[in-house]
């Protein structure tokens, strides 16, 4: 079995692939509108919604980035995993009612229409939309090289193949995640991630046992040797400290209310009630997904520090690393699968709304009205942004060599920052302002990329997200408060009387 | 109006409390160093030295977050009848989470001062406290979710009463 380690999960990665190509096959027949395309007809259900909320919210950087942050901080990224449990809450509390009664009232069809109606403001609609695709393109770029990265990894060790270049495995990955995108749109996205949901479920309670069982005396052997060589990294700051982990606490927990791509599923279910369902799928999957992320890191950090491991070339290695060392091939296949499902899962999400920014909402803002034919526009919009987010994505890599796991971190926060006053507490507060909002987001957008383009170190390692988010939300608040009360359409002040 | 002034003071002193926190000179390699035998990993190193003089503006810190997200669940929750039976559960989550906060960081200051190395479901007490308190905690808020959509969030009359007022809304139209 071992002789077929390489091909079986060459072979597992293989069907998952040809699974989310027939996906876009068969959703290609359902998708007859802009509608279908981007809010699936709003007609999903609540176990299909709470899964594509959990697979698009733990993206490759929970898989790859996650547990490569344990290995090498110990457990300070634990509290971007603790954080779901209240921030899947914000997010469902401020949101779900609210953006699923929104579409009803405007039959909207993204996140930035939303905006517009609220605060009947064309500017704010812009801005939400330019913030999207910044975003989008920092994050997706992210997922990509992600992809690529394990993919290449994959294939260098078959005997078959040997060595192959990054750009190439960026081509093959890019293209299965662009065939189910275009061709069956948010429908593909949302059915692929249930079944890209539930393979990182099984993947990740499978390595969890593995990973029990590779570390002499287990999770408890494997703290011992951790907190031998440096008792801080076991600690519940891990290496950072304690400000740093809090402020990733505060940015992880509450910017998740401001990730268009997680939050847009809101719009999509069949009933409002149905958010109630909803949000225990999604929690009780990330809980189950995030034992991979603590348990791959944390026996890899103990396996190396006790000289049964060589010392990893790269932290963002521990996962395939450990795959091919120590576990099972077939559930080594299982779990590389879940892998490209996890991060597939959330790219797919954001060449959506990326795809609705471009040929929707920033026309609509302009010129007040979308594209001509809307639904081809869409499908060529979600090739384009795919592409351009791929050629970043690779002068990323080979101009600035950063952990794949920061580069989400900003990505998350550069959501976070925009769009939580915005559309979080926006949302739910009558007396909050298209100005207010307009001068949350630039504020946001400027501060995230002065701290990241200055390479700012913040003392005590506080995340520069959670200084945007503070700054956009204190402005949010401010101007609100100073500007005379806004003038709601009845229609939306009735929305949000409920 | 009073929720908003609440969350918006907790806004304001958790900016604060960052301001005098950046003020405060930190160890060297204070969060986090290159490990000197693996370069691939980091150390935490100093022990309790790295928050001495932070350690109660951490905890500030972390309560003004709770509390703001317990008031951020209440904006999202209230309806122009109020919070109707919600309130008090999110009060009662709210401090259960506050004192599970406070009990981490307390279990913490004994730990970096090596007077409490002890195990708890095999991690370090404060460690076992973030992973088995911290993280499940907010449950609490998931099941008023789920249980309280119906009654208290968005009842069957909201919806109906909705319905009815933008479908007259149309009709003016």
């Amino acid at each position: 079995m071992e002789a077929l380690r390489n091909p079986i999960i060459l072979g597992s990665v293989g069907i998952y692939m040809a699974v989310c190509i027939g996906f876009g096959v068969w959703a290609m027949s359902r998708t007859r509108s802009t509608r279908d395309f981007f809010m699936a007809g709003r007609d999903i259900g609540a176990i299909v919604a709470g899964l594509a909320v959990f697979s698009s919210t733990l993206s490759g950087f929970g898989f790859v980035g996650g547990p490569g942050l344990v290995y090498s901080m110990g457990m300070s990224s634990m509290w971007m995993v603790v954080c779901a449990s209240i921030g899947f809450c914000l997010s469902f509390f401020l949101l779900a009612k609210r953006l699923r009664l929104f579409a009803e009232a405007r039959d909207t069809i993204s996140l930035p229409d939303a905006v517009g109606a609220r605060y009947g403001s064309e500017t704010t609609r812009l801005l939400t939309a330019i913030a999207i695709l910044l975003g989008v393109m920092g994050y997706l770029a992210t997922q990509i090289l992600a992809m690529a990265t394990v993919l290449q990894s994959i294939l260098e060790r078959t005997e078959l193949v040997g060595s192959i270049s990054l750009i190439t495995c960026v081509v093959i990955s890019g293209a299965v995640l662009v065939f189910y995108c275009v061709t069956g749109g948010i429908i593909a996205s949302v059915y692929t991630d249930v079944v890209q949901g539930s393979v990182m479920v099984v993947a990740a309670l499978l390595v969890f046992l593995t990973a029990l069982y590779t570390v002499d005396g287990g999770a408890a052997g494997a703290v011992q040797i951790i907190m031998r060589d440096d008792p801080e990294a076991i600690g519940p700051w891990g290496t950072l400290g304690m400000l740093g982990c809090l402020s990733w606490y505060f940015m992880f927990a509450l910017g998740g209310a401001g990730q268009p791509h997680v939050v847009t599923k809101f719009m999509m279910n069949k009933k409002v009630a149905d958010a109630r369902r909803v949000l225990p799928v999604a929690v009780g999957s990330f809980m189950l997904a995030a034992l991979l992320w603590i348990s791959i890191g944390m026996a890899m950090r103990a396996l190396v520090l006790d000289g049964v491991h060589p010392e990893l070339s790269n932290a963002d290695a521990a996962a395939s690393e450990f795959l091919q060392a120590y576990a099972h091939p077939i559930l080594a296949g299982v779990v590389f699968a879940g892998l490209f499902a996890a991060i597939m899962s959330t790219a797919d999400g954001f060449l959506n709304i990326g795809a609705a920014a471009l040929v929707h909402d920033i026309p609509v803002a302009l010129r007040g009205r979308s594209l001509s034919n809307e639904l081809r526009s869409a499908r060529i919009a979600t090739l384009g942004i795919a592409v351009a987010a791929a050629l970043f994505a690779l002068y990323s890599h080979y101009q600035n060599e950063r952990l794949v796991a920061l580069l989400g971190a900003f990505g998350w926060g550069t959501f976070g920052a925009a769009l939580v006053p915005t559309v979080a507490i926006g949302f739910n507060w009558k007396r909050a302002t298209a100005k207010a909002a307009n001068t949350a987001i630039v504020a946001s957008l400027v501060v995230n990329f002065a701290i990241e383009l200055l390479d700012v170190d913040i003392p005590f390692g506080i995340h520069g997200g959670t200084i945007a988010l503070l700054v956009s939300i204190t402005l949010f608040f401010g101007i609100s408060l100073l500007s005379p009360p806004p003038e709601l359409a009845p229609d939306i002040e009735a929305v949000m009387d409920v | 109006m009073r929720l908003i002034g609440f969350l918006f003071a907790l806004i304001a002193a958790m900016a604060i409390i960052l301001a005098i926190a950046l003020g405060v000179p930190e160890v060297s390699g204070g969060h986090g160093f290159t490990h000197p035998l693996l370069e691939t990993m980091e150390r935490g190193g100093a022990g309790y030295a790295r928050v001495e003089g932070v350690l109660e503006l951490g905890w500030a810190f972390g309560l003004a977050q709770i509390l703001l997200f317990v008031g951020l669940l209440a904006l999202g929750a209230r309806t122009r009848r109020g919070l109707r039976g919600l309130g008090s559960g999110l009060v009662i989550g709210g401090l259960v989470y506050a004192l599970v906060w406070t009990a981490l960081v307390l279990a913490y200051r004994s730990y970096a001062l090596g007077s409490d190395p002890a195990l708890f479901l095999g991690f370090p007490v404060p460690t076992a406290l973030l992973l088995f308190g911290l993280f499940p905690v907010p449950l609490i808020f998931l099941l008023l979710y789920v249980v309280g959509f119906e009654r208290w969030i968005a009842t069957p009359s909201d919806l109906a009463e909705l319905e009815r007022r933008l479908a007259e809304l149309r009709r003016d139209s």
